[in-house]
């Protein structure tokens, strides 16, 4: 079943911490409103390269921005492991690999979160 | 006479027959290739791993005419290695300290086959393979990576054809001068097989010899969240020819650079301005033309 983008834990941290401006600062909320904000493309985000097709500099794009959404979110939020045996390392390469690719969107990287996450509401 | 020119034009045509049988073969084994590929299956499901076939209809060079193609883009990796760190098991949550590192050997094969070798304009193959080491931490803003690299480029007659190899490495950062700024540098060295370049052949006549090249990539991105701005990036390449031929310096070939400004608005709009060039094989990079570019939607 496709993954929905709703008003739970995960879809909200997910979108403060990139709306926030004390954190990730990736769109103000009076352009992108939590309800718009699941279907918003990573290449309408502030982080994403225009002026290369340099993969070496996406790569490397990605991976910070995906660090620095884990850090940001984890400050406001409980990040729980969903099981014992998922690894810090295993989920910032799935958001990045979200992050790097400029068609995925905001509800792609909460699934990835909801993946790994037990959230408190859940 | 007419027997000659007769016998002339059969050879010419059996040549071209020939070209196009080539080319297909080539095209068959490189889809065997990817699709073998596939079969082993073990990155199919990543994100950056592709199988692209797209029909295309090509304006061609010095005619009216247009052809039938198909453009196809096949990437994936030879080899992946992951070795990042594992969690302690006493970290139940996401804040414990983590650092990734990978070895990969990745290709991409893209191109355009058309149904008439002769009037394709673009590329039927370019072929580049990359093999690096990436590493990051948890604890630092600083990513590096390096490797080596190798491109081989050509048309579907194959008359055309470059061919370029040598190291690379990158160091990027995130939030040095601001939050959230991104700054990359990356540097390759390595050598140009220039078979194809019109521009070095005009000056140095029809043997072109390969030569050394230093080039590099800096980019820095900076949100600016003022009003209407929402960020500004800029992108400088330079690329510079070792110990160039003095006719190569005299026409200003030897030396060539591109700087990019990019600054985008919170609704989606975007204006760039661009100045410089790439040179002859880094043409297909450019992503704005020279001068002014808006994108108002």
């Amino acid at each position: 079943m496709a993954y929905e983008w709703k008003n739970n834990i995960c879809c909200i941290g997910t979108y403060k911490t990139l709306e926030d401006n004390a954190k990730l600062d990736q769109f103000e909320e009076n352009d992108i409103s939590f309800e718009d904000a699941g279907k918003t493309k990573m290449s309408n985000l502030r982080y994403y390269l225009a002026t290369t097709k340099n993969d070496r500099l996406l790569d490397h794009m990605s991976l910070h921005v995906a660090m620095q959404f884990l850090k940001d979110f984890s400050a406001s939020y409980l990040l729980k492991k969903q099981k014992p045996t998922q690894q810090s390392a295993e989920l910032v390469r799935k958001l990045a690999a979200v992050f790097k690719n400029k068609d995925k969107t905001i509800k792609d990287l909460a699934e990835v979160m909801d993946e790994f996450v037990a959230f408190e509401d859940e | 006479m007419s027997l000659l020119l007769l016998k002339m034009n059969r050879e010419i045509k059996d040549m071209k027959k020939l070209k196009k049988q080539c080319s297909l073969s080539v095209f068959i084994i490189l889809i065997q290739l990817s699709f073998g590929v596939l079969a082993a299956g073990e990155t199919n499901n990543r994100d950056d791993v592709k199988y692209d076939f797209n029909p295309i209809l090509l304006d061609s060079e010095g005619s009216d005419s247009s052809v039938l193609g198909v453009e196809y883009t096949f990437s994936d990796y030879l080899l992946s290695n992951e070795f990042d760190s594992v969690d302690d098991p006493d970290c139940t949550d996401y804040t414990c300290p983590y650092t990734i590192g990978s070895a990969k050997l990745k290709y991409e094969m893209k191109g355009v086959l058309a149904e008439n070798s002769e009037k394709n304009p673009k590329n039927f193959i370019e072929f580049e393979l990359d093999g690096s080491y990436l590493h990051a931490a948890s604890d630092s803003t600083v990513i590096w990576s390096g490797g080596l690299f190798a491109k081989y480029e050509a048309n579907q007659t194959f008359e055309s054809k470059q061919f370029a190899y040598g190291i690379t490495g990158a160091i990027t950062k995130w939030s040095m001068f601001h939050d959230n700024d991104y700054i990359g540098f990356v540097l390759n060295i390595g050598t140009v097989d220039p078979s194809d370049d019109t521009d070095r052949e005009e000056v140095l006549g029809t043997e072109l010899d390969s030569y050394e090249r230093v080039d590099i990539e800096l980019v820095y991105r900076v949100p600016i969240d003022k009003g209407v701005l929402s960020n500004l990036e800029i992108n400088y390449r330079y690329f510079k020819e070792v110990k160039s031929d003095l006719l190569i310096k005299n026409a200003n070939l030897d030396e060539f650079r591109l700087i990019t400004y990019h600054l985008s608005f919170n609704n989606g709009m975007y204006a760039a301005y661009s100045s410089g060039e790439l040179p002859f094989n880094q043409r297909d990079n450019q992503i704005y033309e020279v001068g002014y570019t808006y994108k108002f939607d």
